[in-house]
């Protein structure tokens, strides 16, 4: 029995990774900010309860659909209420559980995750201005005297299936953006025509990009690493075609790279 | 409206036939069975061509790189698919249900104002063409193409394009016109014509499903109706609603758009809610459990629709405040729901139950939007739908709440009421095969497109990364199976039409209501003498 | 009146009242939001 449950975890296992590398992807990417586990969990959590409660009444509906049918005889009932105090406790339980879940299990822990997603001022250590535009995003270090743009590089001949398609296909950018790792950074988003949204969905961060106006979020990205993202609102014709894509170093990295940023002027 | 025994001897014998005539007399025709047919043969043609669009983004969806069209022109596929479904098929049909039903359910002669409701359908054609023709125009390479924004329209992109934006502006104007004569229509039909002692808590929930429909139309178009002037003015005129540089706001039209929005949803919800509990006590040969919760229930809905609305704007930059109480607000909308499910599933419960095709799919609508809702529970932490928002799981949450209830929801009543309309009993083996296709269909098409949304992938784009290639693969092949279905459907309503075993006043044994008192197929004029009701 | 039109009557009344609130709805519309 023990051998058994062995190899269907160790199956199942093979599978699940089979499946990750063959992009049968699933679920949100790895976290690597706060607001990023946060939402995970979250996730995870809300999942889990609501499958349970979609799969529980489904078995009561399959069950009454096979008991109570006529084909073999099952009389119809009377009752359209409750009438006794048990029957009224049957009929609100369900409801107060659903009260519990909705602002309990999901509203108290939903209330510090949006303080926490909305603390973009406090002990924030970088400012990032990031600015939508038709169809690519810009980014500048006001502090530092940084701005550039960040195009996409997929080659045409890609998209039109007139070449093979590389790995990381309408996700490279010409120059990404570049942060620290362990770092507070605070994003300002506005653009130069219509909406766009910026979106890196390791970091668990999302925000429109509005014409005129400035938002904010913040991120603090726990690990090194190249993590990409698209634009999330729809924009005209190449919405699909401004991605997003930052590189995550250490600070040493980071300053040397604002530095020539700085002697190339832009 | 005069309709005396001489009157009535004269159509006697046309009644088998009153669908027969020329196009003068659809043309013109005020009754309300006539009208009923114009509009759902209307709203299920409307169907078939957004379905069409659909297939078409889902092919070029198949596999990445773009292969069948450019993204200008899949920017009017999407558009005109979710402005055709809504505007064009759903509440179409709804309204050709109420306009056939409800005078029936309340044992009313007819609608309460005839020849509005004439002209409420006939604005509906050029509406369409309004809509479509810069697309089929733009096909043959005349001008710039159908609107291209999205059916949410959002500024400043809406101000950027080209006519085609207008003309939709025009068709919206037009539906919204059309909505507003049917609401207006349902109203006084409901609150004027009941048949004597149909008191408001008597009356069957069909109508009471429509009467807050109609209200909350009536108070949402005329805003959407405002917004879309907005736009054009900013377009043509010179003003600047939603132009930051001017002093106004992008933002603003989201507001707008979502505070009719989101009632909107509970608009194609709410006739449902009210046809499906008279099928499956029909089914499960029992009373409808719950009667005035479900109707307190109906009101609350509609109530509480109207103040939630920005829980579709979490990422445009609300404040904190405004943030937790839209969650806050939307989270409590799941409890009305949650009394409705509660009331259908104990009608059932203990019932004597059949399963002919109307009550498969009362039963499918159940369990697939009850899938649906739950996943509304999860988007509706403001924390949470950054990851959610505008990515493939919000578009599979609402397929989940939509299509079974417009599509699979409407599909139970016009299956559960055809032998009325027709005289004779539905193909139940044909029935079974169109609905077990359908639930294929759905959960392939859809079920994907919750795991490549948390994987990542936005919506709205006609071309993707790689990793999402597999789920998209099938999704499309769901979405092809899905639509076949559909003209499945059509051939079985049409086989009804012609042929089939003969139906009796009340079609299934356990079916109640006034309708069934009459014969099947139901003369072309009913209840001229209300019946009295004790 | 016959009770027919005396109906006919108590419908266009309601139907109506009902129009003016749309176009007043409308109209609120357009000038609560109106640009300064």
């Amino acid at each position: 029995m023990r051998g058994l449950k062995k190899w269907m975890a160790g199956a199942f296992a093979a599978v699940a990774a089979q499946s990750v590398l063959a992009g049968y992807t699933w679920n949100f990417p790895e976290p690597v900010t706060p607001i990023a586990r946060e939402t995970l969990h979250v996730h995870n959590l809300f999942m889990i309860i609501i499958l349970i409660i979609f799969c529980g009444v489904l078995a009561l509906m399959l069950y009454s659909f096979w008991a109570h049918r006529k084909s073999q005889g099952h009389q119809a009932a009377g009752f359209t209420a409750p009438r006794s105090r048990k029957q009224w406790l049957y009929v609100l339980a369900p409801f107060a559980v659903l009260l519990v879940i909705d602002y309990g299990v999901f509203g108290i822990p939903a209330y510090h995750a949006v303080k926490m997603y909305e603390d973009s001022k406090s002990d924030a250590e970088l400012v990032v201005k990031v600015t939508g535009s038709q169809w690519m995003w810009q980014y500048e270090f006001p502090a530092e005297g940084v701005k550039f743009t960040s195009r996409l590089t997929t080659p045409r001949d890609q998209i039109d299936n007139k070449e093979a398609k590389g790995e990381n296909y309408l996700l490279e950018v010409d120059n990404p953006l570049v942060l620290p790792v362990g770092k507070k950074v605070r994003f300002i988003t506005t653009s130069n025509d219509v909406i766009h949204s910026w979106w890196v969905p390791a970091f668990g961060v999302k925000r429109d990009a509005v014409p005129g106006f400035l938002r904010e979020f913040w991120a603090t990205v726990e690990k090194p690493g190249t993590y990409r993202g698209q634009c999330s609102e729809l924009c005209g014709k190449e919405h699909a075609y401004m991605p997003v894509v930052v590189n995550v170093v250490p600070e040493e990295e980071f300053k040397a790279w604002i530095a020539s940023r700085q002697k190339s002027g832009t | 409206m005069a309709h005396d025994m001489t009157h009535d001897s004269a159509h006697a014998g046309h009644d088998a036939h009153y669908h027969h005539g020329g196009i003068r007399h659809w043309l013109q025709t005020t009754n309300h069975k006539d009208i009923g047919i114009m509009y759902l043969i209307f709203g299920i043609t409307m169907l078939l061509m957004g379905g069409a669009m659909i297939l078409g983004v889902r092919a070029e969806l198949f596999v990445p790189g773009l292969q069948l069209m450019q993204p200008e022109f899949f920017n009017q596929l999407i558009t005109l698919h979710g402005l055709i479904m809504v505007f064009g098929f759903a509440m179409p049909v709804a309204t050709g249900l109420a306009n056939y039903m409800l005078p029936m359910v309340i044992g009313a002669p007819d609608m309460a104002l005839p020849r509005l409701n004439n002209w409420g359908f006939w604005i509906l054609p050029p509406a369409a063409v309004m809509l479509t023709l810069p697309f089929f125009l733009g096909i043959a390479n005349i001008g710039p193409g159908a609107v291209d924004t999205g059916w949410t329209m959002y500024a400043p992109l809406s101000l950027q394009s080209g006519w085609g934006m207008d003309f939709a502006i025009f068709a919206i104007h037009m539906l919204g016109v059309s909505s507003i004569l049917g609401s207006i229509n349902v109203i006084v039909t409901i609150v004027n014509m009941r048949a004597p002692g149909m008191t408001f808590m008597k009356m069957p929930l069909f109508a009471h499903g429509f009467l807050v429909t109609a209200i909350l139309l009536i108070s949402i178009m005329p805003v959407f109706a405002g917004g879309v002037t907005m736009v054009l003015m900013d377009r043509h005129f010179d003003t600047h609603f939603f132009n930051a540089a001017g002093g106004g706001d992008p933002v603003l039209w989201q507001h707008i758009f979502w505070f009719m929005g989101h009632p909107e949803v509970y608009v194609l919800l709410l006739p449902i809610t009210g046809a499906i509990p008279h099928v499956l006590s029909a089914f499960s040969r029992k009373e409808t459990y719950g009667y005035k919760a479900q109707v307190y229930s109906m009101w609350t809905i509609g109530a509480l629709a109207f103040v939630v609305w920005a829980h579709h704007m979490f990422t445009s930059g609300m404040s904190v405040n405004a943030q937790m109480y839209f969650m806050y607000s939307t989270m409590l909308i799941s409890l009305p729901l949650a009394v409705l499910f509660f009331c259908w599933i104990a009608t059932v419960w203990r019932g004597s139950l059949s399963f002919e095709t109307p009550m498969l799919f009362a039963l499918g609508f159940i369990i697939l939007f009850g899938w649906g809702g739950l996943t509304g529970l999860v988007l509706a932490d403001a924390a949470a739908d950054p990851q959610y928002h505008n990515a493939y799981f919000m578009v599979a949450h609402f397929h989940y709440a939509l299509y079974p209830t417009t599509v699979m929801g409407s599909m139970a009543a016009i299956y559960y009421w055809l032998p009325k309309w027709t005289g004779h009993m539905l193909d139940e083996k044909l029935g079974r095969i169109h609905f077990w296709i359908v639930m294929l269909g759905v959960n392939l098409t859809f079920i994907p497109q919750f795991l490549v949304g948390l994987s990542g992938m936005p919506r709205r784009i006609p071309d993707y990364p790689l990793m999402f290639a597999e789920w998209n693969k099938l999704s499309t092949i769901g979405a092809f199976i899905l639509g076949l279905s559909h003209l499945l459907f059509i051939y079985i309503v049409l086989k009804c039409i012609r042929e089939g075993k003969k139906s009796e006043n009340r079609s299934w044994e356990g079916a109640t209501g006034l309708e069934w008192t009459v014969p099947s197929p139901a003369p072309y004029h009913t209840f001229e003498t209300q019946p009295k009701i004790d | 009146m016959s009770i027919e039109s005396k109906n006919d009557q108590q419908n266009a009344r309601l139907a109506l009242k009902l129009v003016a609130m749309v176009v007043v709805i409308f109209v609120i519309t357009l000038w609560k939001f109106r640009p300064i």
